[in-house]
């Protein structure tokens, strides 16, 4: 029978990312930053210090976009208390989870002419802005690197995090080739191309960062890998065992859907 | 209709280790009786199943509700299984109130009847304070991975957001967690005015967790500032003696007293005298004392710890300090704001609004709501279309649209969403959805909100309007 049963056409419609009302779409800026955070609550208040602080030295405008991404440690109270004359603080919700999820929900509800991400816990200092906005200029997307040459991993990562990095680096560098890091939690992107592609993408967990290079790729823009300094800071919201899983079942349907 | 009144005619059982009667009775008590009492009035048989203390009849009526009690301390979980197992036909819902050890009641309750489970406070960590192996180790299994499988399709019900973060975090459960309250019990009205000099008021009960030593050792240092500070800690307990002596050995008879137990008229008293109250302890489920002080216009210098970041609103009706950093130094800048007269004029409205908007009744149908949801849920047995997860979004329209907005609302809402109306206009706190999921359950109400955006702990615990205070 070619027709769809019921039941597959209403997982089809549940996945859709909803229609956003226009009343959710922040205002404009030149640059907006957005950090995906969970029961952040602890080293969040840094973090939002330093990235206020540098952004308003700018010249550019801009803004800092915190996406809540189901946190039971009251997040949103901590975003209501930093006020900046310069740089506002947004917080804006993402039922869904994953940080694939949250990164998709802060694009789409973005006006901004660019816009990207970063981790919660400044695992890449907030400075590196300093290369990647020049390099937006020419490049549709900027994407930060702990593996080309000159970059720094500040502090040594545990063992197995870097093995298992090792193996999901081989297995990503399949589906997107001649990229060095894939999951740098540090990227950039023309704010028209990171909402068209948005709406592209499915994967809610860690291998997002995989599929959003593949759209990127697909669309056959410029795209600049830039080495970054990182250092791999305590109380990471990664489980190696499920989350772990859960990406590499993510990255093997992305490169069959490549194949099929 | 509100959720209370459709309580109507249902037989509800409640479960909890004690009750009023018994002379250890505390502040999970005085909630399961101020919800009872309540859901007994809106027209519910209620029934509230409990142990026995020497003295108390196995039979009792209080407060238009029905109390049984059989089992001791422990015994009371299998009397309660017992219970249920031969008369659980007799109820339409239960009410299990958790204070460390479980009842397991889904276990043992009748087929299709709702369960909500009511949790005060985790105690993963008190189980070592006070017993030792194996039943440290088993009251954490219990309360932890052996409950989180039981209760698996109960919705739960944590007092405030700091016990549901709890929850989440040492316990692991993961279905749906609602936040129900604790309301206030008016004190008689003070016949005292503030004192003109500065005054610190504590009414609590002294155990050593609630770290009243360390008020006492910020004295001396407050004292060269404010030669006339007077300090009265009341209320009784293991640890009076320990602060008497205390006292005696720093020298600060004059200024620190210490008298014991007090009448409701005196605590209204002390507390409407002072400028301030402190909680220094290490952890609260809720910080009752802070919001008996508020309701007297009276802030709060408190720890960051949870419970007490929830009922202190840092800079609005006091201070929250880190636990790291000296309690003086905040004692000391709380005093010189205060010393200002508009400033602590300011603060005391603040602090009686806020104590204002907690209510036994808004609490009694708030968890109402949950019950009722329940048991929509399991007659049409599916699961919402929202999801389990903690954030809430607040929607708002403006005063102009209220009248109409509020008639089209309900349709789109959930029982448990809760809606207030003041006058900057229309407000519902809306759990469990982002903005976007908000705005698409709102697409069938004509007005679109004017606002949309993720609740703060002060509109989760006391619904949407309370931002609007500030």
């Amino acid at each position: 029978m070619a027709t769809t049963t019921p039941k597959a056409a209403l997982t089809n419609t549940t996945r859709r990312e909803p229609d956003i009302p226009a009343a959710l779409l922040r205002p404009a800026c030149h640059l907006e930053v957005l950090i995906p955070a969970r029961d952040e609550a602890r080293r969040l208040p840094d973090t939002l210090v330093h990235t206020v602080r540098y952004l308003e030295k700018q010249p550019y405008s801009s803004s800092v976009v915190v996406i809540d991404n189901g946190s039971v440690d009251q997040t949103s109270d901590l975003v209501a208390r930093t006020r900046s004359g310069r740089v506002p603080v947004h917080l804006t919700g993402c039922a869904r989870r994953g940080k694939g999820a949250a990164v998709r929900r802060g694009f789409l509800t973005s006006q901004a002419r660019f816009v990207g991400y970063m981790d919660a816990d400044l695992a890449t200092p907030i400075e590196t802005l300093d290369i990647v906005v020049p390099l937006l200029g020419d490049f549709w997307a900027v994407v930060g690197s702990r593996h080309t040459s000159g970059a720094t991993l500040a502090s040594r990562q545990p063992a197995h995090r870097a093995v298992s990095g090792m193996v999901f680096r081989a297995m990503a560098s399949r589906v997107v080739p001649g990229f060095a890091d894939t999951q740098c939690g540090f990227k950039f992107f023309a704010g028209d191309l990171a909402r068209t592609v948005a709406r592209q993408l499915r994967i809610d967990g860690f291998a997002f960062d995989v599929e959003l290079l593949r759209a990127i790729i697909d669309m056959g823009v410029p795209v600049k890998e830039i080495p970054v300094v990182w250092s791999d800071k305590e109380g990471s919201t990664l489980r190696a065992g499920r989350d772990g899983g859960r990406a590499v079942a993510d990255l093997l349907r992305l490169a069959y859907r490549r194949t099929a | 209709m509100s959720a209370l009144a459709e309580l109507a005619g249902r037989r509800i059982l409640f479960l909890n280790w004690r009750d009023l009667s018994n002379p250890a009775a505390g502040g999970a008590e005085a909630y399961a009786e101020q919800i009872g009492r309540r859901f007994a009035r809106a027209g519910a048989l209620v029934t509230l199943f409990t142990s026995k203390y020497e003295g108390t009849p196995p039979y009792d009526w209080a407060n238009g509700y029905l109390v049984v009690r059989e089992g001791g301390r422990f015994s009371v979980y299998l009397a309660a299984a017992r219970h249920l197992s031969r008369h659980g036909h007799r109820y339409d819902a239960v009410v299990d109130f958790q204070n460390g050890i479980p009842f397991f009641t889904p276990l043992w309750a009748p087929a299709g009847a709702p369960v909500v489970c009511v949790l005060h406070h985790v105690h993963q960590a008190q189980f070592d304070m006070y017993f030792r192996w194996p039943v440290n180790s088993i009251g954490r299994l219990l309360e932890g991975r052996v409950s989180r499988r039981v209760y698996r399709r109960c919705p739960l019900i944590a007092v405030s957001p700091s016990t549901r973060a709890e929850m989440r975090k040492q316990l692991g459960l993961r279905g749906p967690i609602h936040i129900v309250p604790n309301g206030i019990d008016p004190l008689p009205p003070s016949r005292a005015l503030r004192s003109p000099t500065p005054a610190i008021a504590v009414v609590t009960r002294l155990v050593p967790h609630k770290q009243l030593h360390l008020l006492v050792d910020a004295v001396p240092g407050l004292l060269s500032r404010w030669p006339d500070l007077r300090v009265d800690i009341a209320g009784t307990g293991p640890a009076r003696e320990a602060l008497l002596a205390q006292v005696r050995e720093l020298g600060l008879e004059q200024a620190v007293r210490l008298p014991g137990r007090v009448s409701d008229q005196a605590k209204s008293d002390l507390l409407s005298r002072a400028w301030l109250t402190v909680a220094p302890s290490l952890g609260e489920g809720w910080g009752l004392t802070v919001l008996e002080a508020n309701a007297m216009g009276t802030s709060t210098v408190a720890f960051d710890v949870p419970g007490l970041r929830d009922s202190v609103r840092d800079q609005v009706t006091g201070w929250l300090a880190p636990p790291a950093c000296g309690l003086a130094t905040a004692l000391m800048n709380a005093l010189d704001v205060l010393s200002h007269p508009d400033r602590q004029r300011g603060m005391a409205d603040q602090c009686r609004a806020w104590a204002g908007r907690f209510s036994w009744d808004a609490s009694a149908e708030r968890l109402a709501s949950v019950l009722l949801s329940e048991s929509a849920r399991r007659d049409r047995g599916s699961p919402s279309r929202r999801q389990d997860v903690d954030l809430a979004t607040v929607a708002s329209w403006p005063a102009g649209d209220a009248r109409e907005v509020a008639a089209l609302l309900r349709k789109a809402l959930r029982v448990t969403d809760v809606i207030t109306s003041s006058g900057e206009g229309l407000q519902v706190l809306m759990s469990g959805c982002d903005e976007v999921g908000a705005a698409t359950a709102l697409r069938r109400v004509p007005v679109p909100p004017t606002g949309l955006r993720l609740a703060t702990t002060a509109e989760l615990l006391c619904g949407a309007s309370a931002e609007g205070m500030v």
